[in-house]
């Protein structure tokens, strides 16, 4: 449990790029142009970070700022205009099990029960079925979801088709989790308890996430570092590294530090936002 | 208390057997009241009486076996030409514009209109019925399956690839599973289409099946006959139907049941 008097942050906002580490994901100059009716659309523009192995970054900035699109084009589902992006060194040419993805929308294989949802990659990628049972079992248990694993995702909440979700992508054993608004569908409270329990699951596999999502206060509670985007073409408007201990517990929302700073995002965000009154949610 | 749901359960099959009984009743005050000349429409005892003899005497349940054979062999061929066709055009834009002008041109012309083709091409046997058969049927399921591959969202693809999946896995692991219930869909469907075409299938030179029994009574004004023909092609229809209905529940335990 974080003491809240330790988690007052001493430098509200610092530069969170640690020049030390060698970049574990390094996002060089992206940008993305989408033909469309009007004329091309700029929907990234010179977008560059880096993060270290381990580390939690989450992405917010307002509606349409080019957010998914950098998702994609880090998953490798999207190739990216110009500029390029390093994974471990490696550039990114395509999709790989190396960087899992969680997606918005419930993208449980409907025709698969829970186990075998786990399961896929591991067969896709022709694991021996020993290894596959024995991984499912364990990452079925590690979400939540002992019991189920003969239910078919129809007979499940969103909650749980995103534990599903967690689980089927942790199967793999990536390098990264890139997660796209992954609780965006759900009701507040169930919100809550998967930020939570994301968190218990981060701690124990410490992978790097890149977690992108519109709420301000889910990102402040999850990540190592916050970066605000610009409105579109997105680019970094503001990298943050957030100070609090972990484990941290969603009693860390009403710390004033944490309030403070949330504040401090959120006119960040507005800053970009042309006229708050007719602004997107 | 009982929900809609509930209540649908069993009223489903009351409501089935009051459409029934409303079309038998109507058949019945129509014809046994005179109301129409037997020879337009002959009365359901007559109907019974004469399906008797057709069954005891005329050797009808060879003409059932018959049709019966002629039809499934051809949805057999059908489905296994136009399901790999169809998850082709589906998933490969430029497959789809390869086939698509062709299909489109073939579902346009009246199937009967290749009646004298089919039997200068492929004789006046059991082959070129089924031949005929086929081609009734082929370019709608071909596009019914294109459709139901094509409608296969790209999350469910974008998973895949991200949870380590190749190109050469997707049809057989993504594609195919959740094309699956709309291709039994259309299947279940061009099963139908393949019964309405029998009687233009056994007009040739046939010389068993409900086709042509039905050809055959027309042309001698036995009316009842032609009424046992019908009822035939449709109680199978009903059957096969409800076989397609099992099956989809059996297959995809995953779907929502719709009752």
């Amino acid at each position: 449990m974080g003491d809240p008097s330790t988690n007052e942050p001493s430098a509200r906002a610092v530069e969170a790029i640690d020049l030390k580490q060698p970049p574990f994901l390094l996002v060089d100059r992206v940008s993305k142009v989408y033909p469309s009716r009007q004329g091309p659309v700029s929907a990234l523009e010179d977008f560059s970070c880096s993060t270290g192995v381990g580390t939690f970054v989450a992405v917010v900035g307002p509606s349409g700022c080019g957010k998914t699109s950098l998702l994609r084009i880090v998953a490798g589902l999207m190739s990216p205009t110009s500029g390029k992006i390093l994974v471990n060194g490696k550039e990114v040419q395509g999709p790989g099990p190396d960087r899992g993805m969680v997606f918005q929308s419930y993208t449980s294989f409907p025709w698969l029960t829970v186990r075998e949802n786990v399961e896929f990659g591991l067969k896709m990628r022709h694991a021996p079925q020993e290894i596959r049972r024995s991984t499912a079992r364990t990452l079925i248990a590690q979400v939540g979801l002992s019991g189920f694993e003969d239910a078919y995702p129809e007979a499940l909440s969103g909650g749980m088709k995103q534990r599903v979700a967690i689980a089927r992508t942790l199967a793999n054993n990536p390098d990264m989790l890139i997660m796209d608004e992954p609780f965006g569908a759900l009701d507040y409270q169930t919100r809550w308890t998967m930020q939570e329990l994301l968190l218990s699951v981060w701690e124990k596999a410490r992978k790097t996430v890149l977690f992108v999502t519109h709420d301000i206060e889910e990102a402040l509670f999850l990540a190592d570092n916050v970066i605000v985007m610009t409105s579109r073409p997105g680019r970094v408007k503001k990298s943050l590294a957030i100070p609090f201990e972990r484990p941290r517990m969603v009693s860390l929302k009403a710390n004033s530090g944490f309030v403070a700073l949330k504040s401090d995002i959120m006119r960040l965000v507005r800053q970009e936002i042309p006229d708050p009154m007719v602004g997107q949610a | 208390m009982n929900t809609n749901s509930d209540n649908a359960r069993w009223l489903n099959p009351v409501l089935g057997a009051l459409s029934v009984s409303l079309f038998v009743g109507a058949w019945a005050i129509l014809s046994y009241a005179h109301l129409v000349q037997p020879y337009f429409l002959p009365t359901p005892t007559a109907v019974f009486k004469e399906a008797i003899i057709l069954v005891q005497r005329e050797h009808y349940l060879n003409d059932i076996a018959a049709s019966l054979a002629r039809v499934l062999v051809a949805f057999i061929l059908c489905a296994l030409s136009a399901v790999p066709l169809g998850l082709l055009m589906g998933r490969s834009k430029p497959v789809a514009a390869f086939v698509t002008p062709f299909v489109v041109f073939m579902r346009y012309v009246p199937i009967s209109a290749f009646i004298p083709l089919l039997i200068l091409w492929t004789g006046i046997g059991n082959f070129q019925k089924v031949v005929f058969l086929w081609m009734g049927t082929f370019f709608f399921l071909v596009a019914l399956i294109a459709d139901a591959a094509a409608a296969v969202g790209h999350e469910l693809l974008d998973t895949a690839y991200t949870l380590g999946a190749q190109k050469r896995q997707m049809v057989r692991y993504v594609v195919l599973p959740a094309a699956l219930p709309g291709i039994l869909d259309s299947l279940r469907v061009m099963m139908s289409v393949g019964w309405t075409y029998l009687v233009l299938a056994e007009i040739v030179a046939a010389e068993s099946g409900i086709g042509y029994m039905i050809m055959e009574s027309q042309r001698f004004l036995k009316t009842p006959r032609v009424v046992v023909g019908i009822l035939t092609v449709g109680i199978i229809g009903v059957g096969l139907d409800y076989l397609f209905r099992g099956m989809r529940t059996l297959f995809f335990p995953w779907l929502r049941s719709h009752g």
